[in-house]
């Protein structure tokens, strides 16, 4: 298997509302982007979205825990994909979520999307935490060029994002995109 | 401040930083909301069904009749 880092941004001093990476090459089987974020109100909800589609994400499955208790639900919002909770004001300072975000057979132009995201902060001031568990998949079949990380509030600066290709297979030799 | 968003091309490495339109301000608002909606039904039912389980636990021990719904609760 082979992973090669495609691209990655980091916010500046005066925030943004969105990361957005275009033009995605299509040669890798997965794309995988870590992000570490934070927000400048007291905390966030981010979302996702591929190619800017925005009624095509209608069958996510969502598992949500802030300590003992587990809560699920249905993403069925139709227009992205939640990200989960990122830390704000209300947290220590510095506190970052970390989340791992997957849509495997990215470039393929055939089966329906699916993607997993994963995401955790914990913070040992206010000493709360947050981990959310989502996967599902989208109704579009055209292959992803562009995947979009958007909130109606400010990503902090330094929240970064990094844009994985994965390449599965023996080299990528044994795997066919579909 | 206006919010923008940082658009990373791929193929030719550049990184924009460009302020958003009114629509896509909206939008995203409207996304937040949802967002919270979602999230706030989800710690609701959770907190719903935490209370009903305890509230079935009771009636069970003290020998009172369970609802359909507690007693799928407990025993699944």
């Amino acid at each position: 298997m082979i992973t090669d880092l495609i691209a990655s941004t980091t916010v500046g001093a005066g925030g943004t509302s969105t990361i957005e990476f275009t033009s995605i090459p299509g040669t890798y089987t997965d794309l995988v982007i870590l992000l570490s974020a934070r927000t400048t109100s007291g905390s966030d909800y981010p979302r996702f979205r591929a190619n800017n589609y925005v009624s095509e994400f209608n069958k996510g499955q969502v598992l949500l825990s802030g300590g003992t208790t587990v809560s699920a639900f249905t993403d069925a919002s139709n227009t992205y994909a939640q990200i989960g909770q990122i830390p704000g004001t209300t947290y220590s300072a510095n506190n970052f979520s970390n989340s791992l975000i997957q849509v495997p057979n990215y470039a393929g132009t055939t089966a329906a999307k699916t993607y997993k995201i994963q995401t955790v902060f914990k913070d040992a001031g206010a000493n709360a935490e947050q981990r959310f568990s989502g996967t599902g998949f989208v109704s579009f079949t055209t292959a992803v060029t562009s995947v979009q990380i958007f909130s109606s509030n400010t990503f902090a600066q330094y929240t970064t994002a990094y844009l994985y290709g994965t390449l599965k297979g023996s080299g990528g030799a044994t795997v066919t995109v579909v | 401040m206006a919010l923008t968003k940082i658009v990373v091309n791929c193929e030719t490495g550049v990184t924009e930083e460009i302020e958003l339109t009114p629509e896509e301000v909206a939008e995203i608002e409207a996304a937040q909301a949802q967002a919270e909606l979602d999230r706030a039904a989800a710690e609701a039912e959770a907190s719903r069904l935490a209370a009903l389980k305890t509230s079935a636990k009771a009636k069970l021990v003290a020998g009172e009749p369970l609802t359909t719904e507690e007693a799928s609760l407990l025993i699944g």
